[in-house]
């Protein structure tokens, strides 16, 4: 029997974008923002509707489709971002007058995507929601029809995404054949019954290895951790800033979620072979984009390969394969989320010369233009840095404090060395808008309220972790009592 | 344990921090105002310092004035704030060089002086905040994010070359600390708390204890800063900003210093007994070899910067001693004491000294806009009263007796005569060396014939300046003829640490 009250969120959503669509066709051009406030509205009244339910189910992970608090406050996490993220976005859009409802229903298409990967038990279902974000991804990334670079970084991904698809579907089959279920709960008690021996050489043991292999290749290229992560720099430099924003974002934290599901409580009980991977993974990612990062000019390429160090510090928590681990990883995400929408969304709101910015030297001279914003972007960038008491350095030490418990100190002396090595290009960005002097023509093209409110937020976040310290704890522990 | 359950520490630690927020919202151009504001949330926390000193009981080594609070409930981290007889001579020596910064900085001339007079606010707060916390991680938040103040007063307002510089000191700093940041989650994680005081309890092996201790060394020998890891300080130094480079050298480098006899002497004490021929050569080495760098420079800042280098040798010096001396068969307990306060003395002598040293530097700069010792000559035809000062600071700076700066290192002597008599002769070329390059650049600046134009045009002192010089010199006085009013404070503290220390061995 099927309980709609389960799944009224994605009701909502794809009755607001079915009805906006079909509404916007009928608006004539000046009334087309009609379209942008409703939607906005609709995302307003369903992560209100989730805060208010999302304890009324308890989580189980037998169902195809969980719902609980752990997918739901995922999900209001999600929800809104996106509703900064489109405030942003639509500022941007309108200044430089590529408006189009359809960007925003596309993402809107990505939104529901994402909603059903939070929620998916059952791997089929997973594979129809990573296919729903990619696609509208895919899209939105080549809405800027005029630029060369934008089409290219579209084919890029697209045909990249469509491989890494496919190393996802073969993963499937080899678990389909050897379980004989798509199920995340039945495979993992298939595997936890089985005993699987390392040493022992048999059919069942190299089949999983192989399958989790193929799966992690492809959920580490979508979450873009190194050595997979050749398409991200162009895929962020191609696109508008405003879709970079989308894409550096949201999709990580749901690519986060199936990471868990699939680790941590699917193949938990392979947790010696994908912890390794996950270190190897995690090393190379922190290098490449802390090294690389140094030598960038382009902010959208330096903040690329900055994602891909995160990335590689959020799998590092991962691989400790503990409850500690896993909290500060998901700790971690939802930092790294609200610092990258911070980032990017401000750099997003400044035109210099009537132009985006690109190269990172235009935003000399900040601080003399907009006090404020040159103090907020510094604040972000000592976030990323990792400087206390911001919320950046609460996420460094969990992770650290997370490897050292696990007794992994190499790792954890590594992983704050290269955090050093990282912070060259962080302080080059508060250099160039603090102590260069310039006569650039900086202006912000919306109020900076937002930003402001938002920052402080990220301050207050900071001195005060134990909010988003209790909630990471009371989430993953819900995920576990499942 | 003395409970005191109004929170007069958090008071002292966030009023500046309050008043560098009130800052940023007033209009740069409104300097008086900004002057007054600047005052008046530098004098609460004096007054407040002072005090605490009043009500502080020396008699005791316990833990006075404590607050207790759950701050980050999942690691079991707390806002632990107290202080004992050492925390106290350092809080006082904060709130007494920011009292004189903010009245002296305005004799400078510069753009965005609300921002300028809050981020040192941020500095004073956070200081407080480093002496007082003495959870670990507590402790290290403030360590860390008194870099970022630094790190925009020496890049915004420094010299020609402060990029450089400022870049410099941040990521030798960050790496530095960083390690300390996993040395500090390893302990805790063995300790299952993080407050200091139960790091002390801890049986640690000695290859462990040898890792935590370079861990700690590198964080603080970088602060503090020891040879060969000092090259950022004199960059740091020549381009900051003369306020700038009177609170490095006054209490920045301070915390390097204290944070060794927090976390190295009690917690790796096997690994120091072990390590202590390698540390105490590493200290010689900068006594002796970085005077002798001293005596070469051209550019007085560098000079003065360089004798912190110098000095801050000493400190390390007296507190490696202990580790030898607690090591050694005929162990005595004073002899230990001794170079240990010795360390103590000299941190708050050279707070003062260096403060007042780079303050003079900072008056002639802003009158003939050049640092070079040989652009000037005969300062003491046009600048009497100046010169008179400078050269009593100079001569405590070389360790006159009667002055602050005696006091430290005849401490530190005595303790090294009876550890090592070639320890104690080696430290000793320092006053030789010291009163070389002091007096020389005393006698190249002051002295001799004005024959510059510039020199010659140069105005008398103003009251803004004279009185930060002023009020330096009766305290060096102070220290110099009656150091038991600093010794009785430190007392109890310094040695329960040393008999904790002998209890552990």
């Amino acid at each position: 029997m099927i309980n709609y009250l389960y799944i009224i969120p994605e009701i909502i959503i794809v009755i607001a974008l079915c009805g906006i669509l079909v509404l916007d066709l009928f608006l004539p051009n000046y009334k087309n923002k009609i379209s942008y406030y409703l939607i906005q509205l609709s995302l307003l009244i369903c992560s209100v509707y989730l805060l208010y339910n999302y304890n009324h189910f308890s989580y189980q992970s037998s169902n195809t489709y969980s719902t609980g608090a752990f997918p739901s406050i995922f999900k209001i996490f999600i929800l809104f971002s996106l509703i900064i993220i489109f405030h942003y976005t639509y500022n941007f859009l309108t200044y430089f007058r590529l408006y189009k409802s359809e960007y925003f229903l596309i993402s809107l298409f990505g939104l529901l995507g994402m909603m059903i990967m939070v929620s998916a038990e059952h791997l089929l279902l997973l594979y129809l929601g990573i296919e729903l974000l990619s696609l509208s991804l895919y899209s939105i990334i080549a809405f800027n029809k005029k630029s060369l670079f934008s089409s290219e970084a579209a084919v890029k991904y697209y045909i990249l995404g469509a491989i890494s698809s496919g190393f996802l579907l073969f993963g499937i089959s080899l678990i389909y054949g050897l379980t004989g279920s798509l199920y995340f709960h039945e495979i993992h008690n298939f595997i936890s019954s089985s005993q699987i021996d390392i040493n022992e050489n048999n059919i069942n043991t190299i089949g999983f290895i192989f399958a989790l292999t193929f799966i992690l290749i492809s959920l580490a290229f979508k979450f873009g951790a190194a050595p997979f992560h050749m398409w991200i720099p162009d895929v962020y430099h191609g696109s508008l800033i405003s879709t970079t924003l989308l894409l550096s974002t949201l999709p990580k934290i749901a690519i986060f979620i199936i990471i868990l599901k699939i680790l941590a409580y699917t193949f938990v009980g392979l947790s010696i072979f994908w912890s390794d991977m996950l270190i190897i993974l995690s090393v190379i990612s922190i290098m490449i984009g802390n090294i690389i990062a140094i030598s960038q000019q382009n902010i959208k390429r330096m903040l690329a390969y900055s994602t891909i160090a995160n990335i590689g510090f959020i799998l590092l928590g991962v691989s400790v394969g503990l409850f500690d681990g896993y909290k500060a990883s998901m700790f971690y995400t939802i930092t790294y989320v609200i610092t990258t929408i911070a980032a990017f969304g401000l750099v997003s709101q400044l035109v210099c010369k009537e132009n985006t910015i690109e190269d990172i030297n235009e935003l000399k001279g900040l601080n003399s233009q907009d006090p404020l914003l040159a103090f907020l972007l510094m604040a972000i960038m000592l976030s990323y840095i990792g400087i206390p008491p911001l919320l950046g350095f609460h996420a460094k030490l969990f992770i650290i404090q997370a490897l050292i418990e696990a007794n992994n100190i190499k790792l954890g002396i590594f992983a704050v060395i290269m955090t050093v090595i990282g912070s060259y290009y962080y302080l080059r960005i508060i250099k160039i808008i603090y102590f260069d002097k310039s006569e650039n023509n900086l202006k912000s093209i919306s109020s900076n309220i937002v930003t402001s409110i938002y920052v402080i937020a990220l301050i207050i976040l900071g001195l005060f972790p134990n909010i988003l310290g209790q909630l990471s704890s009371h989430t993953i522990a819900n995920f576990f009592n499942a | 344990m003395s409970t005191n359950y109004f929170p007069l520490l958090s008071l002292l630690i966030w009023t500046p921090i309050l008043g560098g927020f009130l800052l940023l919202f007033i209009n740069e151009k409104k300097i008086s105002l900004i002057k007054t504001i600047g005052i008046i949330f530098t004098s609460i926390p004096l007054l407040l310092s002072l005090f605490i000193i009043y009500i502080f009981d020396s008699s005791s080594y316990s833990l006075q004035f404590i607050e207790n609070r759950k701050w980050i409930e999942n690691l079991n981290i707390n806002y632990f704030l107290a202080i004992d007889g050492i925390s106290i001579l350092f809080i006082l020596l904060t709130t007494i060089i920011s009292s004189i910064i903010i009245f002296f900085s305005f004799s400078e001339e510069r753009s965005q002086n609300n921002k300028f007079i809050s981020l040192f606010l941020f500095i004073e707060g956070l200081l407080l905040g480093v002496f007082c916390a003495l959870d670990s991680i507590l402790f290290y938040i403030f360590f860390e994010s008194m870099l970022i103040p630094l790190f925009l007063i020496i890049g915004i307002w420094g010299g020609p070359n402060r990029v450089y510089a400022t870049i410099k000191f941040f990521i030798y700093t960050l790496f530095g600390s960083v390690l300390m940041l996993v040395a500090i989650l390893y302990l805790a994680f063995k300790a299952n708390s993080f407050l200091i005081f139960d790091f002390y309890n801890l049986n640690i092996d000695l290859n462990t204890q040898i890792f935590l201790f370079l861990a700690f060394l590198i964080a603080f020998g970088i602060k503090i800063p020891m040879w060969p890891v000092h090259t950022w300080l004199p960059d740091a130094h020549v381009e900051a900003p003369s306020s700038g480079s009177v609170i490095l050298a006054a209490v920045l480098l301070k915390v390097g210093g204290y944070a060794m006899i927090r976390f190295l002497l009690p917690i790796t004490t096997d690994a120091g007994i072990y390590l202590h021929d390698f540390l105490i050569p590493l200290s010689l080495i900068a006594i002796i070899y970085i005077s002798l760098v001293a005596i070469a420079q051209q550019d007085m800042k560098k000079l003065i910067a360089y004798s912190s280098v110098a000095h801050m040798g000493f400190v390390t010096l007296g507190i490696f001693l202990v580790f030898n001396l607690v090591g050694n068969n005929q162990f005595n307990h004073d002899i230990a004491d001794i170079g240990l306060q010795g360390a103590i003395v000299q941190m708050i002598s050279h707070g003062l000294i260096s403060a007042a040293l780079f303050i003079c530097i900072g008056i002639i700069y802003s009158r003939t806009k050049t640092r070079m010792i040989d652009d000037q000559s005969g300062i003491g035809q046009v600048m009497p009263v100046f010169s008179a000062l400078m050269i009593f600071f100079l001569l405590a700076n070389s360790g006159l007796p009667g002055t602050s700066g005696f006091v430290g290192e005849f401490m530190v002597l005595i303790a090294s005569v009876q550890s090592n008599i070639f320890y104690a002769i080696l430290a000793s070329l320092t006053l030789v060396l010291a009163a070389s390059y002091s007096l020389w650049l005393g006698k190249r600046v002051l002295f001799g014939v004005a024959t510059n134009k510039i020199v010659l045009s140069m105005k008398a002192l103003r009251n803004d300046e004279l009185w930060p010089l002023l009020t330096l010199l009766i305290l060096v006085l102070i220290i110099g003829i009656k150091p038991e009013l600093v010794l009785n404070i430190i007392n109890e503290s310094t040695n329960h640490i040393i008999y904790s220390i002998t209890d552990k061995t």
